[in-house]
């Protein structure tokens, strides 16, 4: 497949070059001589890094960076402020020159909900720079821009995500306050960063061998945890105590840091199988209880265009789908199918990475929000774990401890470490912070790693939208029976592997069927789709009998009782990668149109003539 | 020939009734949404002391959801005080529920002054009073031409044809009621009750097919599905529409629990945190009393969820898609094996059985009080109740003020389904379009209960008692006699039914007696709470430098401090005592914590705390008691000699 510029310098070139095949070999070729684009190793617009992470502040930049070099392709909008007052920003990635935002399938990605997990932003910010870097140069990015819109937004928590770059310690929750500790105060006993490492890391104190939990390890460099309970040895004694996180006991109720900003979970804050917070941890007082999920909705809500939605995390490296709950009953079949073909070409795209179910595989979420947008949106939706260690150096399945010391020492150097040291505490006198570690460490890669964690997961999302449902009316023809009566017939096809309805969006109701009508000054008597079509490929032929009519003598028509059988519902959308006949019997002559409306997948016409 | 002849007095007929029934239009005496407001606005500007009245939100037809919080102007802060919150018509059609509660408002207010009593109570007590949760379904009691529904006006596919309210009902009769048609139809499922023929019932297996029956709501097929007014105005019933036994399966766009602006009102005000207070300010909210038309109180005690049903998508639309047939084909063979065991919903559906005899107790004293000692109730499904109890925490009552008593029947091994909501109000809300389904609702289905219950004598009973009623009690006035109409789709049919909204609402004269017996209800239930207070702190020299502290912890309330149920969701805060040391550096606990939480004491129930302290002698130490639901904090100081 070549480019657009190349098929149309060829046409111009064919009225030329007439009926002569040399000639016209000569000037495709021609044609390619004259468009080939020089691609330099480096064609570079937008100097961005992405060994680094990047705070809200840094995201709108480069985000209006971005804009500014693309301004075509390009949108930069706001759904409105975080509970801290920072803009949740997205870009849209659309051409105008291919249509409407809305007449094209778009593709939802969003990331670090979940404050902590902060590596989704880079990947949002790195697809955008990719797909706009490489448009001129490269076939399957352009028909990617071309055909389908993109909403990307960095980061749907950037209250939680500037808190954990900033302040450090868990910021897994929003920052609207939440009382922890049920003390009737609000957040008022937040970690510390004492030292002034930009950590937050663990507090011990020294104590009488036996009452504490940890001991110096042999070379004197990390406290570890004693051993008891261990048969044939004796139990260890402790001579360090675990306090608790870095920081003071603001509130001065001997707890540690128990109250700290927000203490909610925002990926548990949405329609589909919610549970309140006794029952599934972080729920609020009822579902979009949160300000920046309650925009995240209406959003989707305002976008019926989007087919397929992907939600960044860390960690563990995971391709995750729905269902988050048992209760819920696994997918429809024909679902499931979509979700599998897609997931386990993910495990091949991105290295080491576990296409799962999360109820069955990782643990039960209720309120989740990729259920929430398959069950009440009925999107294909999938949710990545980002980030699994990469330090099974000989490639076994298995890191060894051996392994992990390898690969910190030899390979990152050591870099992600913090040395244990001794403070002044202001309450507790000497304490030693340990057990710290940097925050590209962890559930995050090492900077160096980035990149390819960007690039392997953004080509995942690039699957996943390339085959979102591209409907098209492939024919349409009309056959006179008598004086004025008509047999109209229309093909769909959708090439892609999803159907422009999923099985769940039917099953819920969630989602305005296809509406295929026939326009004009006729009167479209009734309406049938062909027996034997709308099947998916792969379907063997000595099945098709069995969609067939029953009997000598019947009609190859499966009627449709609908109302208006000039706006046929197709309750159940076209199916992936196949090809659907209509056929309609209509009354009057003259010029007609043919459209098909999809919700996913746009408007399409075709024009025909009854005479 | 002969029916054009039968037609004429019937004629007459129509011109009659209409007037003699819209004369005792029965939202006479009752407040509209203005009538409402000032009402309530004469209250706050009567009694600016001791009221104070807020909007909690507005709906989508822009009426306000008023608030009025009463509290006295002695003992503690409003926000401190321990609160009973009062709610009323959440069901757009339960419109006595506005009244009574507004009735409260007024009484409280009114005899602050006047009735020791009540300033008793309203000195150490708030009152959150949100008579009409909402307005805009309950404007629809007001109207004209009335159509009894439960539900708010937002507009919603209700038949899932992706049109919203395009089928409405219409009054073809012109009485000013939406009531019934019923038409002879040999593929019909109803017969004429012969007990009394007012009434329908299901056929039976000799029916003869010319006696035969279908029934529709009054109106034309707007739409031309095929289905009559299946499709109507609004809306999702607020007391559906809360968080607790919601059910998953829902269908349709925009289905979820809280989804309605009147529910998320509620819960807001019941629970968001509000940053110029620094804190959730209802968290006082140590009881709630609801009038709805679930019933606990004068009905069984305690609260046993319904099971959520939730409508079917018609099934009679073709499928134009083959993929149906794929998922045929999809169907591995052998795949059985990964069947597990059926999940289970985490929620609990069941008063926890730790607070049994709380409701229990607290029903006996309402049936004492206001002398109702029965009421009708189906199970509830998705209702505040269920969420004040099971995931606010606290103790939790409704009553539905209005409903057939257990005098007028004998006690029955099983209790009969819903009286209370006319069928076809229910049919809407259900949005079933399929007409069988609608059919099974109309004639009463219970909650919970399977379409085949539907057709047990039990719900032809209580429509029967119901028009007992009528003819006993209320001159005869409330049935629509069937009279013969001819429908522009469906031929002749007879219309006719019970008069909307009249097996909700009391007559108007019912109000004063009801809103009086209530008062002193909900006075009795706010007195009730837990009362925690702490004993002088004892101090005790074990040795030089060693000091034991104690403090001893009383509920002095008729309620636990907290629910079984409000200790399990969190949301209770725990009765907090702390310690604050005059001089840190020498003063150190040997053991223990300075803040000791302790989660509920029973009634009557004490705790002792013990701390011992190292210390030199003659310092002081600060307790300090804080129970939220429990008579708020305290202070005391002792010195360690």
């Amino acid at each position: 497949m070549r480019n657009r510029k190349n098929k149309s310098i060829s046409n111009k070139k064919m009225i030329f070059g007439v009926s002569l095949i040399l000639v016209l070999a000569a000037a495709s070729t021609l044609a390619l001589a004259q468009e080939y684009l020089p691609r330099t190793w480096d064609t570079r617009k937008v100097q961005l890094s992405f060994n680094q992470y990047y705070d809200w502040d840094q995201v709108g930049e480069a985000l209006k960076k971005l804009e500014k070099a693309y301004p075509k392709f390009l949108t930069l909008r706001s759904i409105g402020k975080s509970y801290q007052g920072s803009e949740l920003w997205y870009m849209t990635i659309n051409n105008p020159d291919t249509g409407d935002e809305m007449d094209k399938c778009a593709m939802y990605i969003d990331a670090n909900i979940h404050g902590n997990e902060v590596q989704g932003g880079e990947v949002g910010i790195y697809t955008i720079w990719y797909l706009m870097e490489n448009y001129p140069y490269n076939d399957y990015v352009r028909e990617l821009v071309d055909q389908r819109v993109f909403y990307i937004f960095p980061s749907v928590n950037p209250d939680g995500r500037d808190r954990w770059l900033h302040e450090g310690g868990s910021a897994r929750s929003g920052q609207a306050p939440v009382d922890d500790d049920n003390d009737g105060l609000y957040d008022e006993d937040p970690p510390e960063d004492l030292d002034g490492d930009g950590e937050v890391g663990s507090m011990f104190i020294k104590v009488e061998p036996g009452q504490g939990d940890y001991r110096m390890n042999d070379k004197g460099d990390r406290l570890v945890r004693v051993e008891k309970n261990v048969e044939g040895k004796p139990d260890e004694l402790g001579d360090y105590k675990y306090i608790g996180s870095e920081g003071i006991d603001n509130d001065g109720d001997g707890r540690y840091n128990e109250d700290t900003g927000g203490g909610y979970d925002p990926n548990r804050d949405w329609g589909s199988y919610w549970q309140p917070s006794y029952i599934q941890r972080g729920a609020g007082a009822y579902p979009f209880y949160w300000k920046e999920s309650k925009l995240i909705r209406d959003f989707l809500y305002d976008h019926p265009n989007i087919a397929g939605v992907q939600a960044f995390h860390n960690s563990g490296g995971m391709i995750l789908r729905v269902p988050g709950a048992q209760l819920h009953g696994e997918v429809p079949r024909s679902d499931m199918a979509v979700y599998d073909e897609i997931g386990e070409k993910g495990e091949k795209i991105i290295e080491g990475y576990d296409y799962y179910i999360i109820w069955k595989d990782l643990y039960t979420v209720w309120g989740g929000f990729i259920d929430f947008t398959y069950d009440m949106l009925g999107i294909f939706s999938f949710s990545n774990e980002l980030w699994t260690s990469r330090a099974d150096l000989d490639g076994d399945g298995e890191i060894s401890e051996e392994e992990e010391e390898f690969f910190n020492r030899y390979i990152d150097m050591g870099n992600t470490e913090i040395a244990m040291h001794e403070i002044d505490h202001p309450e507790l006198g000497k304490v030693i912070i340990d057990r710290d570690i940097t925050k590209l460490s962890g559930r995050v890669p090492p900077s160096w790693l980035l990149e390819e964690l960007c690039h392997r997961n953004m080509a995942f999302c690039l699957l996943h939208a390339y085959e979102m449902p591209l409907p098209k009316i492939k024919k349409a023809s009309a056959e006179k029976i008598n004086q004025d009566l008509y047999k109209v017939t229309v093909s769909l096809y959708n090439e892609r592997l999803m159907p422009t309805l999923s099985s769940q969006a039917v099953q819920n109701q969630v989602q305005r069927p296809d509406v295929l009508s026939l326009k004009g000054d006729v009167e479209v008597l009734a309406a049938g789709q062909t027996q034997g079509t709308g099947l998916p490929a792969g379907i063997p032929r000595r099945y098709l009998r069995y969609f067939r009519g029953m009997g000598a003598g019947g009609s190859d028509v499966n009627l449709i009782d609908q109302k208006d059988p000039s706006q046929l519902k197709l309750t159940s959308g076209i199916p992936g990668r196949t090809e659907v006949e209509y056929q309609f019997l209509v009354k009057g002559k003259g010029k007609i149109t043919v459209e098909l409306d999809c919700l996913k997948g746009g408007t399409h016409t075709k024009n025909l003539e009854l005479k | 020939m002969k029916s054009f002849f039968k037609i004429i007095p019937l004629v007459c007929l129509f011109f009659m009734i209409p007037i003699t029934l819209q004369a005792e239009n029965p939202s006479q005496g009752y407040h509209d949404y203005d009538a409402l407001t000032s009402a309530l606005k004469k209250i706050a500007s009567q009694y600016p002391d001791i009221t104070k009245l807020e909007s909690i939100g507005t709906t989508l037809d822009g009426n306000n959801i008023w608030m009025i919080r009463i509290s006295g102007t002695n003992g503690p802060s409003p926000l401190e005080k321990q609160a009973l919150l009062i709610c009323g018509n959440l069901e757009a059609d339960h419109v006595i529920g506005s009244e009574v509660a507004l009735g409260i408002a007024q009484y409280l207010a009114k005899n602050y002054t006047e009735d020791g009593k009540v300033k008793k109570v309203l000195d150490q007590r708030t009152f959150y009073i949100i008579p009409r949760l909402n307005p805009d379904g309950a404007e629809q009691f007001f109207k004209q031409v009335l159509h009894e529904r439960s539900v708010n006006l937002k507009p919603r596919d209700q038949d899932f044809d992706w049109l919203k309210d395009e089928d409405p009902p219409e009054d073809l009769n012109k009485d000013g009621f939406i009531t019934m048609m019923r038409v002879k139809d040999k593929e019909g499922t109803w017969v004429i009750d012969e007990k009394d023929p007012r009434l329908m019932k299901k056929k039976e297996d000799d029916t003869p097919l010319d006696k035969l029956y279908k029934l529709y709501p009054e109106g034309i097929d707007n739409d031309g599905d095929g289905s009559y007014n299946e499709d109507g105005l609004g809306g999702f019933n607020i007391n559906r529409n809360f968080p607790h036994n919601f059910g998953y399966n829902v269908k349709g766009l925009g289905v979820y629990p809280a989804s309605e602006k009147e529910t998320q009102s509620m819960i807001d005000f019941m629970t968001r945190y509000v940053p110029e207070l620094k804190t959730q300010p209802r968290k006082n909210i140590c009881g709630v009393l609801i009038f709805s038309k679930y019933d606990n109180l004068a009905s069984d005690p305690g609260i046993e969820c319904g099971t959520p049903t939730f409508p079917q998508p018609p099934q009679d639309i073709q499928e134009a898609g083959a993929r149906p047939m794929f998922m045929f084909f999809g169907r591995r063979m052998g795949d059985e094996e990964e069947q597990r065991p059926p999940a289970r919903d985490p929620q609990p559906k069941k008063t926890s059985s730790a607070d049994e005899h709380l409701f229990k107790n607290v029903s006996e004293k309402y049936k004492e009080i206001t002398g109702i000692k029965s009421a009708h109730s189906e199970k509830p499904v998705g209702s505040m109740l269920e969420w004040a109890y099971f995931q606010f925490g606290v103790p939790a009552f409704s009553a539905n003020l209005w409903s057939l008593r257990e005098e007028e029947k004998k006690p029955a091994a099983k209790r009969p389904g819903v009286p209370s909501a006319q069928p076809q109000a229910q049919a809407q809300q259900a949005g079933a379009s399929d007409r069988r389904a609608m059919f099974m609702q109309m004639m009463g289905r219970a909650g919970g209960s399977t379409p085949g219950d539907a057709s047990k004598s039990a719900d032809t009973d209580t429509y029967k008692k119901w028009l007992d009623w009528i003819d006993k009690n209320n001159n005869g006035e409330g049935f629509v006699g069937w009279t013969s109409f001819e429908h522009p789709q469906l031929g002749e049919v007879e219309i006719g039914g019970f008069v909307p909204y009249l097996r909700v609402n009391p007559p108007a004269e019912k109000i004063p007696d009801l809103t009086q017996s209530h008062s002193e209800f909900a006075l009795f239930l706010a007195s009730q709470f837990a009362d925690i207070k702490m004993d002088k702190p004892q101090v005790k020299k074990l040795s030089s430098g060693l000091f034991e502290l104690t403090v001893k912890l009383h509920n002095k309330g008729k309620f636990p401090y907290a629910t079984a149920m409000g200790q399990r969701t969190r949301n209770i805060n725990p009765i907090i005592i702390r310690l604050d040391f005059e001089d840190d550096d020498n003063m150190t606990l040997f053991g223990g914590t300075k803040r000791v939480d302790t989660a509920n004491m029973e009634p009557g129930g004490e705790k002792e705390i013990r701390w011992l302290i190292l210390s030199p002698s003659g310092k002081k130490v600060n307790i300090r008691l804080w129970a939220r639901n429990g008579g708020g904090e305290t202070e005391q100081s002792v010195v360690l000699r």
